[in-house]
């Protein structure tokens, strides 16, 4: 969640705003991330749980970051079975490289598939929202 | 014209294996295993960042020292991975990184007067002058190529 201080109780150079609330920087970043088996997806359907859902990430960031890299702490917060989405959390200054990592992954338990990543965000209510659908038009 | 910065790790080849077999140090040996111990510690990203520009420069059998090159930059992912190899060319080692330069002259400097301390030590422990005789000896007999 946002970090949210009063200007009074710190003291530092950070962005200033007209309300007088300073932001600090996050601690975590949230992953929109969905599996995609493509359409060759044999008849042995993979088994969803979030366990292992965590195991497939952390070897996809251990194959590309080594094990400096896979003892970050990366959960799972939410996932869906039926339509294999999955919101990962993970410290911000790594995301870039979880990023990366679930981009380059190629197999789930031994099925091939790739981690589609929808959105990236700071705020995990900011996951829902999709700026795309606004509608700018002025009501009648 | 772009000038191109390294880095030179000199490290110690210690064998901790009870055979007293000479270490047969090959330069490939030894590029292949940081490169696998890299790819340990820092992944496929940190083996391929060193990957560019690694290679051994200077490697003494009976001194049992490397010198070893590494753009700047990524020579902090190697530095950090260079503890724990342990194994060159299956004989089981330890690494210790005893100095790092920007030449390598600056290296070979380091490592002329690390060998004179070591033969002042040698010196120091020696009671008579029989004793002091048979280490210059020994000390004179290595080889120093290059």
């Amino acid at each position: 969640m946002r970090n949210v201080t009063n200007n009074e109780n710190v003291n530092t150079n950070a962005f200033d705003s007209r309300s007088g609330i300073k932001t600090l920087p996050d601690k975590y970043y949230y992953l929109d991330v969905q599996l995609d088996f493509g359409e060759n997806l044999g008849k042995k359907q993979p088994v969803f749980t979030k366990e292992l859902v965590k195991l497939s990430v952390t070897n996809a960031v251990k194959k590309l970051f080594g094990e400096l890299g896979s003892a970050t702490i990366i959960d799972v917060i939410f996932l869906d079975q039926s339509t294999k989405k999955i919101i990962l959390r993970c410290p911000s200054v790594f995301h870039v490289k979880l990023h990366s990592s679930l981009t380059l992954a190629t197999h789930y338990e031994g099925h091939e598939c790739y981690f589609r990543v929808h959105k990236t965000s700071n705020t995990l209510i900011s996951l829902n929202c999709n700026s795309r659908l606004y509608n700018f038009a002025q009501k009648e | 014209m772009v000038r191109y910065k390294n880095r030179y790790f000199t490290a110690e080849i210690i064998p901790l294996d009870s055979t007293t077999q000479p270490l047969n140090l090959k330069t490939y040996d030894i590029v292949t295993s940081i490169l696998n111990v890299t790819e340990q510690i820092h992944g496929e990203f940190g083996a391929a960042a060193i990957k560019n520009g690694l290679e051994v420069k200077y490697c003494n059998q009976s001194t049992q020292i490397a010198v070893i090159r590494c753009r700047h930059g990524p020579h902090r992912l190697l530095a950090s991975s260079l503890p724990f190899l342990s194994t060159i060319s299956k004989r089981k080692v330890q690494l210790q990184s005893i100095y790092t330069g920007a030449t390598m002259v600056k290296c070979f400097k380091f490592l002329k007067k690390f060998h004179q301390e070591k033969i002042n030590e040698a010196l120091k422990t020696c009671k008579t002058e029989q004793e002091k005789n048979n280490v210059m000896e020994i000390m004179s007999k290595t080889n120093y190529e290059i």
